[in-house]
């Protein structure tokens, strides 16, 4: 897998620390449903935005996706951090995708220490030719009960 | 996508929190949080939406005291806040917080699904926990500058605690003692601060309560006297209790004091709260009497105390409470009476108990004249004879919910009984 797309843009090691991961299975909150779309898969870099200071930690966070691993310890507490989100902010990503990776994809790395601690929090580094299509989609979920899936 | 336009930009400073910032949901961005502006104002916003150029817009509105309380007690949800809010702010941001632009936006014109949904409730981890810790911050006069005469400071605290003693009356019936306690008060302002402890008597301890049913009664009960009360129709409190959906919304939680214990409610619950009421608005009606008069302040903001200290208002008593109030309770008038007749000996009456006061004797009661179900509501005055009230017929009344035939001088106001005094 390449990576120039982060490598080029940082002056620092994003990937030390990560590895590729087709075995767990994790969380990401999109705008449409029922299928994934790349635009809900962008990094903040990818959208023009620029890291809150020069330190390595922000720097790479801007190239990351984040996403969250969804497992029997993690489950009830992140939907339930996700549809109290839906309470306040209905139209904004209020679909939860449930997906894996699949080869090629890309690497994860174990990123908690967010503006607020997150111990279920991943960086998605996306390898180069990423596409929606490196995603397998398990299930999608929505986080306004009345609203179609 | 939710449509500005330029002619709704504004350059106002109001809905930018200078101060006091607290998220109090985080997830990707801040989604609600609370601060306040430079001019003071408290402000609540939340997370809205990503605009075309992945910008960040927030909702923000500027909310009263009482509506910041009340959200921190979950009375009141944060849709509820935007819809009642006179001005709706969308702030535009980068992704680094930087301030682009600023919109007034009515409500109206928020699209449907971008309007927070009914449980929008603060999270529960911030939910003020029902407590009897209540402070009183004077305003106005000398109290703005964080001073007070003694003499106001000595009067308006005992004034205070006589109307937190009078409400808590209204629990003689679970066999409560209740205690008031000065607290210290809080270094730059001018609160009187007071904290309601109680305990069930051993006497008296038929059924185990549920503190926090009583607490939650009384929190609902002295918001109900001091903020609602003067917003009832007139005469109310003369037979016209149960229009009132607040009055109504009391009395349940009075009740479920009852269900807690697995206990049915008393008949007379209505009659309980209601000369309750009358009681307590009249030390209340005191303390705003008490506000013409002082050089030391000429208002009141009523409120609670958090964990964290922060003081979260209930809402603001002033001079106008007693004027309000005086039409709707039973304050007694008997100048107006024409004619007055009382017992020349005592006689035997049927009566059913629904307040009375261990200590002082003083109370309430259906007197039943004949065997029909017609009765008068009437004060009840026995006197102790330093006897102890507890195990006598009047408490037996009380807490059984039972008529019992007691002998006593009864007073007739125009016809009506009125007051009936005994002897124990």
């Amino acid at each position: 897998m390449t990576f120039t797309n982060i490598s080029n843009n940082a002056e620092c090691l994003c990937l030390r620390d990560s590895y590729a991961d087709v075995v767990n299975i994790f969380a990401r909150k999109v705008r449409k449903a029922p299928d994934m779309k790349e635009g809900d898969f962008r990094s903040n870099f990818e959208k023009d935005r620029l890291p809150a200071t020069d330190s390595c930690d922000d720097v790479c966070g801007i190239h990351g996706v984040s996403i969250e691993i969804w497992n029997e310890e993690s489950a009830v507490t992140l939907l339930e951090k996700y549809q109290t989100t839906a309470n306040y902010s209905p139209k904004y990503k209020n679909n939860l995708s449930i997906f894996k990776l699949k080869d090629g994809a890309g690497v994860v790395k174990y990123t908690p220490n967010q503006k607020e601690y997150n111990k279920f929090h991943y960086d998605l580094y996306k390898e180069d030719f990423f596409t929606i299509d490196h995603l397998d989609l398990i299930e999608m979920i929505p986080l306004i009960p009345t609203k179609d899936a | 996508m939710l449509k500005l336009n330029s002619t709704q930009i504004t350059n106002s400073e109001l809905p930018i929190i200078v101060d006091n910032y607290k998220v109090l949901h985080f997830d990707e961005y801040p989604i609600l949080f609370t601060g306040t502006n430079k001019y003071g104002n408290k402000l609540i916003g939340s997370f809205c939406d990503e605009d075309d150029n992945y910008n960040l817009l927030y909702f923000v509105i500027i909310i009263s005291d009482k509506d910041f309380g009340d959200f921190y007690k979950k009375k009141i949800s944060y849709r509820d806040l935007l819809r009642k809010s006179n001005e709706l702010f969308v702030l535009e941001k980068t992704f680094d917080d930087r301030l682009l632009n600023s919109y007034s936006v009515p409500f109206s014109e928020i699209p449907v699904d971008y309007i927070p949904l009914e449980k929008s409730y603060i999270p529960q981890k911030f939910v003020v926990r029902e407590s009897l810790n209540y402070s009183f911050s004077l305003k106005g006069k000398l109290a703005d500058l964080h001073k007070g005469l003694v003499n106001d400071i000595n009067a308006i605290n005992t004034k205070i605690y006589d109307y937190l003693s009078e409400s808590l009356q209204a629990l003689s019936v679970f066999g409560i003692t209740p205690k008031v306690f000065s607290q210290p008060s809080i270094v730059g302002s001018y609160r009187l601060n007071f904290d309601i402890d109680f305990n069930q008597s051993s006497q008296l301890n038929f059924f185990e309560i549920d503190n926090i049913r009583v607490t939650e009664f009384v929190n609902q009960y002295l918001e109900y006297v001091s903020q609602t009360l003067p917003n009832e129709k007139g005469d109310f409190l003369l037979g016209h209790v149960e229009e009132s959906t607040n009055f109504i919304a009391v009395k349940e939680k009075f009740n479920e004091i009852f269900y807690s214990s697995n206990q049915e409610p008393p008949k007379t619950v209505s009659e309980m709260l209601v000369d309750s009421v009358s009681s307590v608005a009249e030390k209340l009606s005191n303390v705003s009497e008490f506000m013409k008069s002082n050089d030391s302040f000429n208002s009141i903001e009523v409120g609670v105390i958090n964990g964290n200290g922060q003081f979260l208002s209930s809402g603001i008593i002033d001079s106008e409470y007693k004027s309000l109030v005086e039409l709707k309770v039973q304050f007694p008038n008997l100048l107006e009476a024409v004619n007055v007749v009382s017992d020349e000996i005592p006689k035997s009456y049927r009566i059913l108990v629904y307040k009375i006061n261990s200590e002082s004797g003083k109370g309430g009661a259906r007197l039943y004249p004949d065997s029909s179900e017609k009765y008068y509501k009437i004060t009840l005055l026995v006197n102790k004879n330093k006897k102890d009230l507890s195990n006598s017929l009047f408490t037996e009344s009380l807490y059984e919910d039972k008529v019992v035939e007691v002998s006593g001088i009864a007073t007739m106001i125009d016809g009506s009984y009125k007051k009936l005094e005994c002897y124990l």
